[in-house]
């Protein structure tokens, strides 16, 4: 009863709050998962993600419809000459959404929280080699980091939701259950409430620095199935959902639009670059000119991609569209691993009497994952490469890629949006899942997280993506695009994908 | 009765517990461990680091000692995917799904057995046809499956029910309630249904031929009144029997019922927390449907002794 007269007020108050302002109305948004509104730790994944960006802001955010940083809760922010210590003054006169003013304390509990041991953040590795947050003024704070950081801004704009530091103390980081009941931000939006299984809900929150707030509210519905969500972007239950290429079929001829933008991620077959037989550079490059990267991406995503050169995506800043691709050419891969001292017996290429063999591991947690591993075993086998597949369940698979257990995976990387990819690629990187170790690689990355000239750092980044693709790691597949179906009385929606779009909600408005 | 009652209610708490122990085990060996730690953003040193975090690395009969020693003080964890404690996601989800099971169980037995004595009475005519045409088919398509083509026909094309949620507003509402519950209802229905349905027919035809029920038509009584309060509450039997057994069912097979219409009942809870490792959520929901199994079957060991006074328990 209680529960129910609690909804009932509120939903009178947002009906007065509606008829004050000539816009208003409420954006629905289906996502898969109940979130918590607590991304630090990312339990329900994009679905958390969504629902915190509304509520809570980072120090930095995305620009509406391009992966940029702009200010968010910082105002401005200087980086000393190596870019090591850098220095960020605060927006003043911000609020907690229960009224407690919002200071330098709160970014400095939220950073130093990210960047515990103890605690499963989600973000840790991009504040890796932060040494300590200091306080320098109730709205500056100065990040100290142990190497050069050029690249920080970005890191920030991503899943580093600043929290109020008065309403998460004593509370356990990794499950803080009392937060997750009423978590409170300085976003545009307030949270308004939580029914399980079923929807995650926000108000327009009527003092947010920013000015005013365009919608009442926004309405997360937890939609598990694919299929379900199609059919409630039909009637209208809800407005905004992403989906696969192949539904974009079915929603055809409703007032429904379909935009399609370029996320930072990649798929690609990771290979065990320090075991054999990858660890022979011919072998990857070999493998690399046996796949039909063009036709593979036809055949799996509908088109729905880009050709892939390595793992930064043409999306953010600093990736160089100068890297030549592995064109697909199966005589020349014979031809080299001919070269490289593989006979041919009865079709089949062996070095010493051991066959070369492919074991490719994946799992339907991969989008597309079975069905690539497929024709790339197919097409392994047309040149005389044995191949095998081996299914596993996707939490097997991102331990054990980390455990090095798999020697070729068909799998993705979702990556901050900034070209520092040195936790994925340099020697011993804590992402690095292709064991992958260049000394010259290795310099430039450091040298541009040095750099702080834009252009000088953009170069440096280039020659590290070319020397990285002539390397051959893995086989890059390509940059998948994320596609949402948006409901036509839905303007104004930006044009990022959605976990860095609902940063920006407070600019959209429906037609009711 | 007493002695039997005991004895039962004695088996049934062995039974629980082997299976709590069951399930602990097999959720723990699967490959990859609990979600929160196969998770692609975390680094290698954050997963070293924190895969002992939470007694995760500890010995299996500790985990589990450790885990009764909770439940008894009422405790079963807090949810890996939501971070709140699995008794508040359990009580909230629970009245949902035992909503939804009410209403099938009501739609199964009634209609099942208004379907099944209809094709008892109207035996070899087109009625029977028809009906048992209803019954192979609820049998035989699986609920994945009708539960899309209701939508598609209900909701999608003829907009007359929604297609998925509990309900539309953050008010509650009886019509809307009404209006999200009919077709996950009828899904959810259907396998008891056509059981029911089955059971209730050929018991009927059975109990027809039985001496008393000539005995009972000789001595002049109308047919309605022999097939009413002689043939059917014989034939009852084995069809209590099926709707004992068909509880457990209904529940089970309320979770693909529950994830297609995104009824936020238990059952999706549940696929949800298989699907992702949520350890604690798993065990707790298994203790609940194990529980409910058991009382069901119980029950209707029971009810045999209240339906036909012949049947001695010992």
């Amino acid at each position: 009863m209680r529960k129910f007269l609690a909804a009932a007020i509120l939903a009178a108050a947002s009906h007065i709050a509606g008829q004050a302002c000539a816009q208003g109305g409420t954006v629905t948004i289906s996502i898969p998962a109940m979130p918590s509104g607590y991304a630090i730790v990312e339990s329900a994944g994009l679905s958390d993600i969504l629902a915190t960006n509304v509520i809570a802001e980072g120090l930095t955010r995305w620009k509406k419809d391009a992966l940029e940083v702009e200010p968010a809760l910082a105002t401005s922010w200087t980086p000393n000459n190596d870019a090591t210590v850098w220095t960020f003054k605060l927006r003043e006169g911000v609020t907690w959404h229960d009224g407690t003013p919002f200071t330098a304390d709160d970014v400095k509990f939220t950073l130093d929280l990210i960047a515990n041991k103890d605690v499963r953040a989600a973000a840790a590795s991009q504040v890796a080699g932060l040494k300590s947050v200091e306080v320098s003024g109730p709205h500056e704070v100065r990040l100290l980091f142990a190497r050069p950081f050029a690249g920080l801004p970005q890191m920030l704009a991503y899943r580093m939701p600043i929290l109020p530091k008065h309403a998460l103390e004593g509370e356990d980081p990794n499950q803080p259950s009392g937060y997750i009941r009423k978590p409170i931000g300085t976003g545009p939006f307030l949270f308004s409430q939580a029914v399980s299984g079923q929807s995650w809900s926000v108000a327009r929150n009527p003092n947010w620095w920013g000015g005013k707030v365009g919608l009442d509210g926004v309405v997360f519905r937890v939609t598990p199935d694919a299929n379900s969500t199609v059919a409630q972007l039909k009637t209208g239950e809800t407005d905004v959902a992403l989906i696969q290429p192949h539904q974009i079929a079915v929603l055809r001829g409703d007032t429904i639009n379909i935009a399609s933008v370029d996320q930072p991620s990649v798929y690609y077959v990771s290979l065990l670059n320090n075991k054999a037989p990858f660890d022979e550079i011919a072998v990857r490059r070999a493998l690399n000119y046996a796949v039909d990267k063009a036709d593979i991406m036809k055949a799996v995503v509908g088109g729905y991609a880009s050709l892939a050169t390595g793992i930064i995506a043409p999306s953010v800043e600093g990736y160089s569209p100068d890297v030549a691709i592995y064109k697909y050419d199966p005589e020349k891969a014979k031809a080299m691993l001919a070269a490289a001292g593989w006979q041919r017996v009865d079709g089949k290429f062996s070095k010493g009497g051991k066959p070369l063999h492919v074991e490719l591991t994946t799992s339907t947690g991969v989008i597309g994952g079975p069905q690539l591993a497929q024709i790339i075993q197919q097409e392994f086998n047309d040149i005389g490469v044995e191949a095998t597949i081996n299914m596993v369940d996707f939490r097997e698979l991102w331990v054990g890629l980390f455990a090095g257990r798999f020697q070729a995976s068909v799998e993705y990387l979702s990556l901050q949006p900034s070209p520092d990819v040195t936790n994925a690629l340099a020697c011993g990187g804590s992402q690095n899942r292709f064991a992958y170790c260049d000394k010259k690689v290795d310099a430039l990355l450091a040298e541009a997280s040095a750099t702080i000239d834009p252009a000088q750092r953009r170069a440096k980044y280039a020659e590290m993506q070319r020397l990285v693709a002539d390397d051959a790691p893995g086989i890059f597949l390509y940059y998948p695009k994320e596609i949402g179906a948006i409901n036509a009385r839905v303007s104004n929606f930006p044009g990022n994908p959605i976990r860095m779009a609902t940063t920006h909600l407070f600019d959209v408005t429906v037609k009711k | 009765m007493g002695r039997y009652f005991a004895r039962r209610l004695l088996q049934s708490v062995v039974l629980f517990w082997m299976v709590t122990v069951v399930t602990f085990v097999i959720i723990r060996q699967a490959p990859g461990g609990p979600a929160i730690l196969a998770n692609p953003t975390l680094t290698k040193d954050q997963i070293v680091h924190l895969s002992g975090a939470g007694g995760l690395n500890d010995p299996l009969y500790r985990q589990y000692a450790s885990w009764v020693g909770h439940l008894l003080t009422g405790d079963l964890g807090v949810s890996f995917n939501e971070g709140v404690p699995v008794v508040e996601l359990i009580d909230e989800r629970l009245p949902n799904t035992l909503l939804l099971s009410a209403v099938a169980f009501v739609i199964a037995v009634a209609v099942g057995m208004t379907l099944g004595i209809l094709g008892a009475v109207n035996r070899d005519t087109w009625v029977d046809g028809l009906v048992s045409s209803i019954g192979v088919l609820n049998l035989s398509v699986p609920v994945f499956w009708l539960g899309i083509v209701l939508i598609l026909v209900f909701a999608v094309e003829l907009r007359w029910l929604p297609v998925g949620g509990m309900s539309q507003t953050s008010q509650w509402n009886l019509l809307d309630l009404v209006r999200h519950l009919l077709l996950p209802a009828i899904v959810a229905a259907g396998f008891m249904m056509a059981n029911v349905m089955r059971f209730t027919r050929s018991s009927l035809l059975d109990a027809r031929d039985q001496l008393y029920v000539t005995a009972a038509r000789a001595m002049g009584l109308r047919e309605r009144k022999v097939l009413l309060r002689y043939t059917l509450r014989n034939a009852m039997l084995p069809v209590v029997t099926t709707i004992g057994l068909g509880i457990p069912q209904l529940f089970g097979g309320a979770a693909i019922t529950e994830t297609v219409f995104a009824w936020p009942g238990i059952g999706s809870l549940g696929i949800t927390a298989a699907r992702t490792g949520d350890f604690p959520v798993i065990m707790g929901i298994t203790l609940y449907v194990s529980g409910v199994v058991i009382i069901a079957n119980l029950l209707t060991d029971l009810s045999y002794i209240l339906l036909d006074p012949r049947v001695r328990l010992r």
